[in-house]
């Protein structure tokens, strides 16, 4: 058990070494460094000032020492100030953190309580008519790419019809609303954005919860259970799924790169303001440290919701406990 | 055909979509297939890939070819007689017509032909992504299986590494820093898409590394390089392969996000993440519909084959999933 945790700290802390490294070096052996601010054009380069820039933000100095002393900073948590505004990076970041954090949750809170009764019901009644058409449904809803159903939602849904808000995360006024009112308004504003980002994992999901479900009910203890004169429901749902739950959290851990990736997409088509809609302003105007503090926060992010994953794995599965079963 | 042999939908999708992609230039073009003057031409052939150099001429590319050409007596156009790049302000947002069969964009280009010309861009992201990713893949597998000990513990550490990293904004921040073209951005795809398949090569290697054929190789005085590469390797790779092709429809799907968001395939190539983008916006529904069916057909075609290839190898799944 020591060792397995052991090994999960050691993975962890190799990605967040890994991905600051990679990030770091990636961009700034590239062509083009930042001339913050500088309007060139109407004052001419003025060698003094690009030096004096130079050496303020450390770019004279050798990579490897820029990586050290960056990282040191990281690890207290200061990313420097943006080359855009010149504001903190870490309160721009922390700023858009909330809106990415409450997508994303809500996404992960809809795959699980759907896609699992989903599984069940499909696994439970396994070639009815139930079964076949959620399998399709759920067939189709995985191959569909999920900002072209952004695009289509905004245009129905929003544009045409009007259900919902076409963009953003809160309507025009509504910070002088009653408490409960900018609740429910931001509930609406995210069904949309929420919707484009769940649905393709929930659809995977659900199809895995069926399989895992499926070989759950031709095991043996279930057949013991049946054996003993227990009900449908209670055999499915304390004996076939308390074996088959297990996986659901190693797969929970994998599904957060997917999740954070789709933001990207799906913050810049309903301009949430969240982390991807940050990431994807600062690549434009190369905000090197923001892009990086991004990179790292991200990964941080993911690599904290896995290796909660993999902790609670540990706790639910008895065998990994036992130190003869760890390789 | 063979007796008792049928033949598989994914297979024949997937033919179709190959086909496409190959002979888009014949499918979409603003030259014709045939041109009969003087002599017999082939003008369409000309921007086939490959066997487009045998015909092409000097000075065609800077021909207009919608006008009747010199000493012409008779044409056959492509299905669809339009280039993916003719601008026709004329035809700004022309909705789909007899003229422009699924409309035209805001520079009057025709969608079909974008479309069409999308799926080579599209299959060809797919198909070199794979391979970069297949090469790694199988080759770090390889390693970690078949030497074990530090090798299989830094690989598989460096697998799990890799699967933990969100890909897409490493992605984003490199390709805004290369210069922009496709098979770079393939390879690029491709350098995120291993672990998985790493993943799989080293369980098969691992499986077939404790076989009799192998031990028989052994006896036989075979080395180690000869055992892994001609014993083990061949035989372990279909599993792997079957992977790879749900990580050519990821890949696929990858490159529309990123040319969707303007880091993908540069204009005025197209692509069908790019052609969304651009009508996001525009209020224009066949800007919005018909590039994203295509790409939606495209990437379930190639999971349906992927499910297909699994669901023969594994009987155990075919049972659980009828």
């Amino acid at each position: 058990m020591i060792a397995y945790l052991f090994r999960r700290l050691l993975v962890a802390g190799s990605t967040l070494v890994g991905i600051t490294l990679v990030t770091f070096v990636m961009l700034h052996l590239t062509p083009g460094e930042p001339s913050p601010g500088l309007n060139i054009e109407t004052r001419g380069p003025d060698q003094a000032i690009i030096q004096a820039l130079r050496s303020r933000y450390g770019l004279d100095r050798p990579l490897g020492l820029q990586y050290l002393d960056w990282a040191g900073r990281v690890a207290r948590l200061d990313f420097g100030r943006s080359l855009v505004d010149h504001r903190l990076v870490r309160t721009r970041i922390l700023e858009r953190l909330p809106h990415t954090l409450a997508l994303n949750l809500a996404a992960l809170g809809i795959i699980f309580t759907v896609a699992i009764p989903l599984g069940a019901l499909a696994a439970a009644r396994r070639n009815s008519t139930v079964d076949q058409a959620t399998g399709f449904a759920l067939y189709a809803l995985y191959a569909l790419p999920s900002f072209w159903v952004a695009l289509l939602l905004q245009a129905g849904l929003a544009v045409g019809l009007g259900w919902f808000p076409l963009a953003g995360p809160a309507s025009e006024g509504a910070a002088a609303w009653s408490p409960p009112a900018r609740w429910l308004d931001g509930l609406w504003h995210m069904a949309l954005p929420v919707f484009c980002l769940s649905y393709g994992s929930l659809a995977f999901f659900a199809r895995f919860a069926r399989a895992n479900l499926l070989e759950a009910l031709a095991s043996e203890s279930v057949r013991s259970a049946r054996s003993r004169g227990l009900g449908p429901g209670r055999v499915l749902w304390r004996h076939a799924l308390g074996q088959a739950w297990i996986p659901f959290l190693t797969l929970a851990g994998l599904l957060l790169p997917t999740l954070v990736s789709g933001s990207v997409l799906i913050e810049r088509i309903f301009a949430w303001p969240g982390m991807g809609a940050l990431l994807y302003e600062s690549l434009f105007t190369r905000d090197y440290p923001t892009i990086l503090g991004l990179t790292v926060i991200s990964a941080t992010l993911v690599v904290a919701g896995t290796l909660l994953a993999d902790t609670l794995y540990l706790l639910a599965d008895p065998r990994l406990r036992r130190p003869a079963q760890i390789p | 055909m063979i007796p008792g042999r049928k033949v598989r939908p994914g297979g024949l999708a997937l033919m179709v979509l190959g086909a496409v992609a190959l002979g888009a230039p014949l499918l979409a073009n603003d030259r014709p297939l045939i041109l009969r003057g003087s002599g017999w031409q082939f003008p369409a052939l000309g921007e086939v890939p490959i066997l487009g150099r045998l015909v092409e001429q000097p000075g065609w590319s800077r021909r207009d070819w919608s006008l009747p050409q010199p000493s012409e007596r008779w044409r056959l156009s492509p299905p669809v007689p339009f280039s993916f790049r003719q601008v026709s302000l004329a035809d700004r947002y022309a909705p789909p017509s007899r003229h422009h069969l699924l409309g035209a964009d805001a520079l009057g280009r025709d969608l079909a032909a974008r479309i069409v010309h999308g799926t080579t861009v599209s299959v060809q992201v797919g198909l070199v992504s794979t391979c970069t990713a297949l090469a790694i893949g199988v080759l770090l597998g390889a390693l970690a299986g078949y030497t074990g000990r530090a090798a299989d513990f830094v690989v598989s550490r460096g697998i799990e590494v890799a699967l933990a990293f969100p890909t897409f904004f490493l992605l984003l921040g490199v390709l805004s820093l290369l210069p922009p073209s496709v098979p770079l951005l393939a390879m690029v795809i491709g350098l995120t898409r291993w672990p998985s398949l790493a993943r799989y090569t080293r369980a098969e290697v691992m499986r077939l590394a404790q076989a009799p054929l192998v031990e028989a190789a052994r006896a036989a005085g075979a080395g180690p390089a000869r055992v892994l590469f001609r014993h083990i390797l061949p035989h372990s790779l279909t599993p792997v392969l079957v992977a790879a092709t749900f990580q050519m429809a990821g890949a696929m799907l990858v490159e529309a996000g990123l040319s969707f968001l303007g880091f993908g395939v540069p204009e005025p190539l197209p692509s069908w993440g790019g052609l969304l983008s651009q009508a996001q916006g525009s209020g224009r529904w066949w800007l919005v519909i018909f590039p994203g069916v295509a790409l939606t057909l495209a990437i379930t075609t190639i999971q349906v084959l992927g499910e297909q290839y699994r669901e023969k190898l594994d009987p155990r799944l075919s049972r659980l999933q009828p």
